[in-house]
C-alpha cells in the first residue's frame, strides 16, 4: 500500500500544504520520505507551487566563472548550482531565458565556442542546446520577448565578430541577422526597453536599438563618449553599471529620458576587488568579495541609502540572474 | 432594503445545528449552490462534525464581507483579521487543522483553505530537521539506512 504524504490528509490537500514550505527547507523536507522527495521532484510540484503562489524568486550568483551560488529573497544560502558542462570558459553570456539558466558561447584556452547550455532548475540537470552559428566571446546579449539576442563579440584570436544572432527557445534554433557596425566597436552591454533590444558599446557615444518587429536598427546619441563598463545590471526599467575608472560612482541610465546619471557608491577599501552588480529584491545589489553585499535604496539618487545583506559569495562573483522556483 | 436577514440553518453529521445568516453561507462555494438549489430552511452536512463545523461558522462569520450603503463593500480590516486569523490557527492542535482543511476542501472556502494549509507548512518549516518532521506529522520513512545516508549528504540545492 502507498503511504499517503501526510497522514491523516488526503494527497492532493497534503501536496497544497507542502508546496507552501520555503524554498530554504527543500533540503530538509526531501529526507523526510520517498513520498515527499518524488512530488519534490516532480513537474507538479512546480506546478502546485504556482498554484498556491509560493513560487519564490532566486539569485543564482556565478562564482568564480564556474558554479552559482542560489539565494532565496531573505538571503539564505540555499546551495548551488553545479558547473555547466564542457571545458572552463570566460566571457561567456549567463542569462535566463524561459525560467532556464542559459550558458552561452565564451572561450576556452583562447579558442572561442559556439557551444549553449541550459540550466533546468525543477530538475536540476544541465542539457545542450543548439549551438550558435559562429563561436564567439565578450559579446553583449539580452532577452527580448522571449527571443536571446547575442551580438558581435570575438572570434578566436580576437577578431571581431560584425554581427549579430538570435535565439528562440521554443525551436531550439540561431538565426543570424545583420547588426550596424562601427570601427572599434567594444561590446559593453546590452538590455531590454519597450520590446526593443538597446546595445551599449565601450568608448562609443551611440547607442544601437533593434526593434524586432520592424527588423531595424536605429541609433541613439547618449553624448557619452568615454564609456569603459565592466559590470552592470537592469532593475525596473532603468540600466545601472559601475566602470573601471571611476570606482566611487554608479551610473544609471534611463532609456525612456536618455539620460545619465550618478550614484555614490560606499568606499570598497577593504577589498582588493572591484564592486560587481546585480538584482535582488528588486533593488540594486553590490557584491564584494570578502564581505557582505550592499543593497542600494536608490529612489532618491542624491541620496542613495545602502544596506547590509546578509549575503556573502564565497568567491569572487561575476554576474548573477534571477529565476523563479 | 431593509435589515430583514435571511438565516439559514446548518446541520452537522452529528446533527447539531447552527443558524447563521446567509451572507456567512456564501463564504462556501458548496454551500452558495446548495442553498440556491435547494430553498430548504435546514441543510445537512454529512461530512463535518459538529466540532468542526462550529470552527468553519466562526471563520466565515468573521470573513463576511459586510455590504453596506453606497455599494461599498468592507470587512474587518486587513490587520485586524490577520490578528484574528493568527489566533484561531494558533489555538488549534493539528488534528484539528487537518479536519478544517478537509471541511474547507469539501465546502469549498478558499480563504480557509489556505489558511489551514499555510499553517501545516509553518509546522513542517519550524521543524529542525527531518526527524522532527516525522515525529510531528506521524510520518514513517521508507527509506533504507543507507539511503538515508545517501540523502543527508546531498548538499545541492535541488535533486540530480
Amino acid at each position: 500500500m502507498v503511504e499517503s504524504l501526510i497522514p491523516g490528509l488526503t494527497d492532493d490537500v497534503a501536496e497544497l500544504c507542502l508546496s507552501r514550505v520555503p524554498r530554504s527547507s527543500f533540503r530538509i523536507i526531501s529526507q523526510v520520505c520517498w513520498g515527499w522527495r518524488r512530488f519534490l521532484r516532480s513537474e507538479r510540484y512546480g506546478a502546485v507551487r504556482k498554484l498556491t503562489r509560493s513560487v519564490e524568486e532566486l539569485m543564482c550568483v556565478l562564482v568564480n566563472n564556474n558554479y552559482c551560488e542560489v539565494f532565496d529573497g531573505s538571503g539564505n544560502k540555499l546551495g548551488l548550482i553545479p558547473p555547466s558542462p564542457g571545458p572552463f570558459k570566460s566571457h561567456f553570456g549567463l542569462v535566463v531565458l524561459d525560467g532556464r539558466i542559459l550558458f552561452v558561447g565564451g572561450q576556452s584556452a583562447r579558442v572561442a565556442l559556439a557551444d549553449v547550455y541550459e540550466f533546468n532548475s525543477a530538475i536540476n540537470r544541465w542539457r545542450k542546446l543548439a549551438d550558435m552559428n559562429i563561436p564567439r566571446y565578450g559579446f553583449t546579449y539580452a532577452v527580448v520577448d522571449g527571443l536571446l539576442y547575442v551580438n558581435q563579440g570575438y572570434s578566436s584570436g580576437g577578431v571581431s565578430i560584425l554581427n549579430s544572432e538570435v535565439y528562440n527557445p521554443k525551436t531550439n534554433q540561431w538565426s543570424l541577422m545583420d547588426c550596424p557596425h562601427r570601427p572599434n566597436f567594444r561590446p559593453a552591454f546590452a538590455f531590454s526597453f519597450n520590446s526593443k533590444l538597446f546595445v551599449v558599446g565601450n568608448r562609443s557615444r551611440f547607442i544601437h536599438i533593434y526593434d524586432p518587429r520592424k527588423k531595424t536598427w536605429e541609433e541613439l546619441d547618449s553624448g557619452q563618449t568615454g564609456l569603459d563598463v565592466y559590470s552592470y545590471t537592469v532593475v525596473r526599467n532603468k540600466v545601472y553599471f559601475l566602470e573601471l575608472f571611476t570606482p566611487e560612482l554608479m551610473k544609471v541610465f534611463d532609456p525612456e529620458k536618455n539620460a545619465l546619471s550618478s550614484v555614490f557608491v560606499p568606499p570598497n577599501n577593504k577589498s582588493k576587488f572591484r564592486y560587481t552588480l546585480g538584482q535582488w529584491n528588486n533593488k540594486v545589489i553590490l557584491f564584494s568579495e570578502g564581505r557582505e553585499a550592499l543593497s542600494g535604496d536608490l529612489d532618491k539618487e542624491d541620496t542613495p541609502k545602502w544596506t547590509t545583506t546578509p549575503i556573502k559569495t564565497s568567491r569572487y562573483h561575476d554576474t548573477s540572474v534571477l529565476i523563479n522556483f | 432594503m431593509e435589515n430583514e436577514k435571511k438565516m439559514i440553518t446548518l446541520k452537522s453529521s452529528d446533527d447539531v445545528t447552527f443558524e447563521v445568516e446567509e451572507a456567512v453561507v456564501l463564504e462556501s462555494q458548496f454551500l452558495s449552490h446548495l442553498v440556491q438549489d435547494c430553498p430548504a430552511p435546514e441543510h445537512k452536512i454529512k461530512e463535518v462534525t459538529g466540532k468542526i463545523l462550529s470552527k468553519v461558522v466562526e471563520y466565515c462569520e468573521k470573513h463576511v464581507v459586510v455590504v453596506v450603503d453606497g455599494g461599498d463593500s468592507s470587512s474587518s480590516s486587513g490587520d485586524d483579521l490577520k490578528k484574528w486569523d493568527d489566533k484561531f490557527i494558533k489555538e488549534m492542535d493539528l488534528s484539528t487543522v487537518y479536519d478544517l482543511i478537509a471541511a474547507a476542501n469539501y465546502l469549498n472556502i478558499q480563504a480557509l483553505l489556505d489558511l489551514m494549509c499555510q499553517r501545516v507548512a509553518d509546522v513542517i518549516t519550524a521543524c529542525k530537521d527531518h526527524k522532527e518532521i516525522r515525529e510531528t506529522l506521524g510520518i514513517v520513512s521508507d527509506y533504507t539506512a543507507e539511503e538515508e545516508a545517501e540523502v543527508l549528504k546531498e548538499n545541492e540545492w535541488a535533486f540530480d
